[in-house]
């Protein structure tokens, strides 16, 4: 398998060197360019497998580059955006990214999402292919399989507990609805609920902490504060 | 052109109308006399075709005819033309304007002023001496006659067959038997002059007929001048009527300020007037018609302009009015409450002399009859009319009272732009005035402090995105630090500490940029049903670890059914998060922490009590407002805005947030308003 190879945009020329340097680390291929138009004559004249994007650039912006790039390629696209709000979030995933990561980043969290959308990019989209059974469910990086009761998240095996396991089987079973504490243990437990918000959030934070890049911030098993938890469907 | 001199012009043409419409009416009134007179007296442009002077002539004729006829006396008379008969004196005072002739070949009779015979010579045809242009010629048998050289019809001419000289005009044995002589056979000729002149030593009648005749010439040639200048003085008007409205406005302004009590007896005897004349109009003399028409149309154009103007203003114009007005204005100048007192003594005095005199006429009226009882109904109507007004106004002024408690809701409810409308001459004006003067104050401030706001976001935004951009720098590059091997020990400290402060200084800008958007309520909420104390419970299982090593008890009081609100789920775990974890990072060790969530009807309170690790030495509101953080030494972690962020956003929230500092009790309160089940039910239904 050929090295990825990874496109860093930014006008911020420090911070692509800065992650420019972890991801040779991680030994990965870096392409650098400082705005969109230079961003967009890489990926014309170069294989490049994924793409880091500022939104706030000269000549041409984050969010303009990627529905150009949406037009013609498939390659993943992580934008990186000092802008924080929801609804920039929104924004730029509707715009055809696949994931936002709000400046200032964590270098470790970066590298870990980049490695989980590369992964999903090079090897999965040809497993997604051959497995066309009902058996698998999937969301975003997560696959949940009914008939071995495994979880695998990126291709990788994740090792839970027979308990968690069964929290993770009814909410990814029921993905998007959200579960109070009490229904949870009741079909988990299989015992009458009292007082178990604690019991049930201890295990939701522990299978955070196994699926989760950045558990602090989680992606796909989330708290509804006041009602109860879901598996987001992605 | 100025205002004065337009007033005049308007003046001007209206006059050109007032007295283009006497004129017209007044000519045509006399026009009509004069030509009435005229067709009556046969009155004809050249006076020899006039009924008088055919007359005249008829006279003169039978004056020679009989005188002629008869046998006595003639002779003397004759050769002695001096002394004349005082038969013909009349024919003698006409002078030179009459020359005369006649003949009786049975007594050989003959009677002239002329000494010309000859123009006698011949049966046939008579000729006219220089300068006289009229004869008239009995030969024995016929008349002929000449006048401006055409023969006259004397036998068809309806002036002569009704004159004196209708018997001679009939055959001859019927007008013998009438005048009892014969005049067969005679000759007689009247020649009138061209140019009738007077005569200085007698009365000639042909000549004073005709200055009459040319007198009522001149006249009918005057009335038409008349008429025309008339005539053009209305077209005038008619052309310039923009003038005339004007003027025609002016006029009905002055007239509106005339009270209706003056103008009604003038409006009533106007229009008796005006009724009886209609009625009468053809029984009247013709010229008294005219001058009725002339004024009824004054009259009537008087009243039109009248209430063309001032509209109903004229039924309202009185004097109880005015006297009213003037006392509003009297009124206007004490202050408010003086002013209704005022009012109601005035009226209620008033009103007690109106019935007192009303008694007193009604009384009289029993000995006296009609008059008085009149004088009693209007008193009882005035008093009746003051009662209405007064309590018009009172309603009036309580409707206003109403209108200005809505109005103070509607500003209190943020409504800056409707204004509140009074007439200016209400009670309470000057206060509706002052509060839309209030409100005009408000909408401006808010407008400048919503300004001032958005300014303020905008620049934290700018600012929070110019301080991550090389934050992420200081980030990475600390980060790629903290994986050399080689650097010695103490290097590797520092590198801990700057990893330590980039991560708060990282916190802390979020911070700041969450709480300038909470606070200037441009922060984006998802408010849903959720149930309180599951919420505050997820919370404290989230936080699970911090608080099992602290060496704290939390003793938390929550009641097992859900307590529903309505609010942004994700915010309120932001304020719950902070709030514990400023209860683990500054209450005493070994100490207790209470977490209470109470319920009522319509609130649910939330308490959470610990004692302090220092000592509180600041009020609620500096550990809220300011940038402080529970120890002023800010050695800590976080931002210091945790407690200014909690309170924001429960406000936010919809909630309300309070502090209190009782010693070392650090206590805070959060309530929020509960939300019926329904409604939950429903919500989760969408």
């Amino acid at each position: 398998m050929q090295t990825p190879c990874i496109l860093v945009v930014d006008d911020d020329r420090e911070i692509v060197k800065a992650i420019s340097i972890n991801l040779r680390n991680e030994g990965y291929r870096v392409i650098e360019a400082y705005d969109g138009m230079q961003a967009l004559e890489a990926i014309s004249s170069q294989d490049i497998h994924l793409i880091l994007l500022d939104i706030m650039m000269p000549k041409l912006d984050g969010l303009s580059a990627t529905m150009k790039i949406r037009q013609e390629k498939n390659i993943p696209i992580i934008i990186l955006s000092a802008k924080s709000e929801d609804s920039d979030k929104i924004l730029g995933l509707s715009m055809g990214a696949d994931d936002y990561v709000t400046k200032p980043f964590n270098p470790m969290e970066l590298m870990a999402r980049v490695k989980s959308q590369l992964r999903r990019y090079m090897t999965l989209g040809d497993v997604n292919m051959k497995e066309k059974n009902n058996k698998i469910i999937r969301t975003g990086r997560l696959a949940f399989d009914t008939e071995t009761r495994t979880l695998t998240a990126d291709g990788n095996p994740v090792r839970l507990t027979a308990t968690e396991t069964r929290i993770v089987e009814l909410l990814i079973k029921n993905m998007g609805r959200v579960f109070p504490a009490e229904e949870i243990y009741e079909r988990v437990w299989g015992e009458v609920a009292y007082s178990v918000e604690n019991t049930v959030m201890v295990h939701i934070r522990r299978i955070r902490e196994k699926i989760e890049i950045n558990p602090r911030e989680p992606e796909y098993l989330k708290v509804v504060w006041g009602i109860g938890y879901k598996i987001e469907k992605i | 052109m100025d205002t004065r001199s337009k007033k005049s012009k308007a003046f001007k043409f209206w006059l050109c109308f007032f007295i283009g419409i006497n004129i017209v009416g007044l000519s045509i009134m006399a026009g009509l006399t004069i030509a009435t007179q005229f067709y009556a007296e046969r009155l004809h442009w050249d006076f020899k075709e006039t009924q008088s002077f055919k007359d005249n002539i008829a006279a003169k004729f039978h004056t020679l005819a009989s005188y002629i006829a008869h046998d006595s006396n003639m002779e003397d008379a004759a050769e002695n033309k001096e002394y004349s008969d005082p038969y013909l004196v009349e024919l003698e005072d006409e002078g030179e304007n009459l020359i005369y002739y006649a003949k009786n070949p049975k007594n050989q009779k003959v009677i002239t002023n002329t000494e010309i015979d000859s123009i006698l010579d011949t049966k046939a045809s008579i000729s006219l001496p220089e300068g006289y242009d009229f004869y008239i010629y009995y030969n024995g048998e016929k008349f002929t006659g000449q006048k401006d050289g055409k023969p006259l019809d004397i036998y068809r001419d309806r002036e002569y067959k009704n004159s004196l000289l209708s018997p001679y005009l009939e055959s001859p044995p019927s007008y013998t038997e009438q005048l009892g002589y014969d005049i067969q056979g005679c000759q007689i000729l009247l020649i009138v002059k061209k140019d009738i002149v007077g005569n200085p030593y007698a009365y000639s009648s042909l000549y004073n007929l005709q200055k009459r005749n040319n007198l009522l010439k001149w006249m009918i040639i005057a009335a038409i001048i008349v008429f025309t200048v008339g005539l053009g003085l209305l077209v005038l008007s008619i052309i310039k009527r923009k003038y005339i409205k004007e003027f025609e406005h002016m006029l009905g302004k002055m007239l509106g300020t005339i009270f209706f009590e003056l103008k009604m007896p003038v409006l009533l005897i106007g229009s008796l007037i005006i009724l009886i004349t209609a009625q009468q109009l053809f029984q009247m003399s013709f010229r008294y018609a005219v001058l009725f028409a002339v004024a009824s149309f004054w009259f009537l154009y008087i009243v039109w302009i009248d209430f063309g103007t001032n509209g109903m203003g004229v039924f309202t114009n009185t004097i109880v009015n005015a006297l009213i007005q003037s006392y509003k204005a009297f009124e206007k100048k004490r202050p408010f409450q003086k002013a209704l007192l005022m009012r109601f003594y005035t009226f209620v005095g008033l009103e007690i002399l109106l019935m007192l005199l009303a008694v007193i006429f009604f009384l009289i009226a029993g000995a006296k009859g009609f008059l008085f009882i009149l004088f009693t109904i209007v008193i009882i109507t005035l008093a009746v009319y003051l009662f209405y007004r007064y309590v018009r106004r009172y309603t009036n002024t309580i409707d206003d009272i109403g209108k200005i408690i809505d109005q103070t809701d509607r500003i209190r409810q943020g409504d800056t732009t409707t204004k509140l409308q009074l007439s200016p001459d209400a009670d309470l004006f000057v206060l509706a005035e002052n509060l839309n003067t209030i409100q005009e104050g408000i909408a401006e401030a808010v407008e400048r402090s919503v300004k001032s706001e958005r300014m303020k976001v905008e620049l934290i935004t700018n600012v929070s995105h110019d301080l991550k951009t090389p934050l992420t720098s200081i980030i990475s590059y600390v980060d790629l630090l903290k994986k050399e091997d080689m650097l010695p020990d103490h290097v590797k400290d520092y590198i801990r500490i700057l990893a330590q402060k980039s991560e708060r200084l990282k916190t802390l800008i979020q911070d700041i940029f969450d709480l300038s958007k909470a606070v200037s309520g441009e922060m984006e909420f998802e408010k849903k049903a959720l149930d309180l104390g599951k919420l505050i419970e997820q919370t404290l299982a989230d936080l699970d670890d911090p608080i099992a090593q602290s060496q704290l008890k939390f003793k938390i009081n929550i009641p097992d059914d859900p307590v529903p609100i309505i609010s942004d789920g994700n915010k309120l775990y932001r304020v719950f998060l902070n709030l514990f974890q400023n209860t683990l990072k500054y209450s005493l060790k070994g100490t207790r922490v209470y977490v209470d969530l109470v319920t009522n009807d319509k609130k649910a309170i939330v308490t959470i009590k610990n004692i302090a690790n220092y000592e509180m030495n600041f009020s609620e509101e500096e550990i809220i407002e300011r940038f402080v953080r529970g120890d002023k030494a800010r050695s800590t972690e976080g931002s210091g805005l945790g407690l200014a962020i909690a309170q924001s956003f429960t406000r936010a929230c919809g909630g309300d947030f309070n502090i209190k500092i009782d010693g070392d009790l650090f206590k805070v309160m959060l309530t929020f308003d509960i939300k019926s089940d329904k409604i939950i039910e429903k919500d989760e239904m969408k």
